[in-house]
């Protein structure tokens, strides 16, 4: 069976078992939606980029003694959440300036260079985008967790309650509330 | 096996949204991490590997040490029947009872069915039948019954220092880590950083070379460091700095698990990066771009860090982590004026024993050069024309009283040490 048909319960087993090639599958398929979590939880990329690791470094860790009793994407954003809730803790809240320049101008330059789409097309999906991210940063953060991980990570409420380590009907309600702050937002936009 | 079902549901409007606008963005996590990621991985099953094959080695002694009792058995039975040679079976029998029997010794073609704490010369090197520390940490749990080394020959590294850390384990013996680390410790130099003072360059312990890229680059660092042969040309200095540095070690308090690994990675690969350029720097010359350029990219990271987090912790970083930070502390440009802010912290750090007394020494030293004073403990010295010339110092007639009350070595000693290993040269120190 290739590698890509795969489920990632079956990937990780390969990988415990020692196929490097199933980890480069497993993290290329959640790479960007792991870090999209992380990176819009915190807020900042080199942040983002740290916790990152420590989320991969755990799984690579754990991979000996990994037991596939819920779906692995339910576990990554598991560990991921920790993290994020570990970094809220334990550092003072930083925004770095020349981080958001970063990324800013990042984005910029690469609307300019983008060419499958049209410019027009960009920008609007570009100012969308800053929008909706905006409205998610208004957010309190435990609701802009619930709406990521649900999002970015597809889980269910019953896989969002069991991952922050709250009732289903808190989790429910902080991610009603999400949406209903984020279609707000959209709508006031229109 | 049959996979976990996903969630079947469509995604709303509202999620639908946020994913059409989030694949527009094409912001990712840098090359730098999925490296790193993908190394740790790599390295992560190799680890498996070499601890798999060991604990099969481990099965064969096993094996052999099991055939090697059933023989004793034997033997002791048909002593007990024949009652021609008198055998210390009751004694023996309890030391196997007890678990005090050592069964690589048992099994070795030339035991004598020697006890353990008999007090003689094992025949078997523990590294023959047993995977370092390293490999121990790392490996999956023993296949059971007694184990060839003892508890002495654990290093203080943590869990995770040693999961990173890319040496074999057949090199992570306790002789070969106290060599390592005490040699580099002796080297811990001043730092460059001050076009007045190339050559002058200071080695990160070796304790914990990361994953490939750190590696590469410390094993070159190592060479270096190991080159200078310090226990050669200085011995009373390299004799006095291994003390040292078992001492230091043995009042550090063994960390489980660092609660920061990226950040001790990330700072492992900076001070590295800082390290190479400075090997590569020749002490005739003012500093090179390189260097420079490389101090400038870790001071801007190094801001952040200590912003976010402030100096960081054993407990967050592992004891190299802490000394890297420190060493990319110890190389920041005058201007920032960052050393001086954080100097009560490296004190505290010293104090405590995250840090070594000489690093305390060095940036003490740097911090009061920078402020235009005498510096304290003689560690800051010139290269001009060859030679190391000391920076001025305060007090010199009880320079080495104050080196002392440190834990210094005497500064001839030290002198023997900055010459050995920045040019690889006896020095001139004490050889008492």
């Amino acid at each position: 069976m290739s590698a890509a048909l795969d489920s990632d319960e079956q990937l990780m087993l390969r990988y415990a078992a020692g196929d490097v090639r199933a980890f480069d599958m497993l993290y290329r398929r959640h790479e960007l939606k792991l870090w999209r979590f992380i990176c819009r939880s915190v807020g900042n990329r080199a942040t983002a980029d740290e916790l990152m690791q420590d989320v991969w470094f755990s799984i690579i860790q754990a991979a000996p003694r990994y037991q596939p009793v819920a779906r692995f994407t339910t576990w990554a954003f598991t560990l991921a959440h920790n993290r994020v809730i570990d970094r809220h803790r334990s550092a003072k809240p930083v925004s770095s300036l020349d981080d958001t320049d970063e990324a800013g101008g990042a984005w910029v330059e690469r609307l300019a260079s983008e060419s499958s789409r049209e410019p027009q097309q960009q920008v609007e999906s570009a100012q969308q985008l800053d929008y909706l991210l905006s409205a998610m940063e208004q957010l309190p953060s435990e609701q802009r967790i619930a709406f990521l991980l649900q999002a970015e990570g597809d889980l269910s409420v019953e896989e969002i309650a069991h991952a922050t380590a709250v009732s289903f009907e808190t989790a429910k309600s902080r991610l009603r509330y999400a949406r209903m702050r984020l279609k707000q937002a959209l709508q006031e936009r229109a | 096996m049959n996979a976990l079902p996903p969630n079947e549901e469509p995604p709303d409007e509202l999620t639908a949204a946020y994913r059409r606008l989030s694949s527009a963005d094409e912001s990712r996590p840098s090359a730098q991490v999925r490296a790193a990621i993908q190394a740790r991985a790599t390295l992560a099953v190799a680890a498996q590997n070499r601890a798999t094959a060991a604990n099969e080695h481990r099965w064969q002694w096993k094996a052999a040490a099991s055939v090697a009792v059933a023989g004793l058995v034997g033997l002791i039975a048909w002593h007990g029947l024949h009652r021609q040679i008198p055998l210390p079976t009751a004694d023996l029998t309890a030391k196997v009872a007890q678990g005090e029997f050592d069964v690589s010794e048992a099994s070795s073609p030339n035991a004598d069915l020697r006890l353990s704490g008999s007090g003689a010369e094992p025949s078997i090197p523990a590294l023959a039948t047993s995977p370092g520390p390293a490999a121990r940490q790392n490996s999956p749990a023993p296949l059971g019954g007694s184990s060839v080394s003892s508890s002495k020959d654990r290093t203080p590294l943590s869990e995770s220092d040693q999961k990173i850390a890319g040496i074999p384990p057949a090199e992570m013996s306790q002789a070969g880590a106290t060599t390592l680390q005490s040699a580099a410790r002796q080297a811990q130099f001043t730092g460059g950083g001050e076009p007045s003072e190339p050559g002058t360059q200071r080695a990160l312990l070796p304790e914990n070379p990361a994953a490939p890229p750190v590696a590469i680059l410390s094993d070159e660092r190592r060479a270096s460091t190991m080159g200078a042969d310090f226990a050669q040309s200085c011995p009373h200095a390299a004799d006095q700095l291994k003390a040292a540095a078992t001492a230091r070690r043995q009042h550090q308090p063994a960390i489980g698990k660092v609660t920061r690994p990226a950040l001790q990675h990330e700072l492992l690969l900076m001070a590295d990066s800082d390290q190479a350029a400075r090997l590569r720097w020749d002490p005739s010359m003012p500093m090179p771009e390189e260097v420079s350029a490389i101090d400038r990219h870790n001071l801007a990271r190094l801001e952040q860090i200590l912003d976010q987090d402030g100096f960081p912790t054993a407990a967050m970083v592992g004891y190299n982590g802490v000394n890297a930070a420190w060493l990319l502390l110890q190389h920041v440009p005058e201007e920032t004026n960052l050393r001086t802010r954080w100097l009560p912290v490296i004190i505290a750090r010293a104090k405590s024993g995250e840090l070594a007394s000489e690093d305390l020494a060095l940036m003490t030293d740097r911090t009061l050069l920078s402020s235009g004073k005498p510096q304290r403990y003689g560690s800051q010295a010139l290269f001009k024309d060859g030679e190391f010339i000391v920076r001025p110092t305060e007090d010199p007639e009880h320079l080495d009283d104050r080196r002392k009350s440190l834990g210094l070595i005497p500064e001839a000693d030290y002198l023997c040490l900055l010459r050995s290993y920045t040019l690889g040269q006896p020095g001139s120190g004490s050889t008492k």
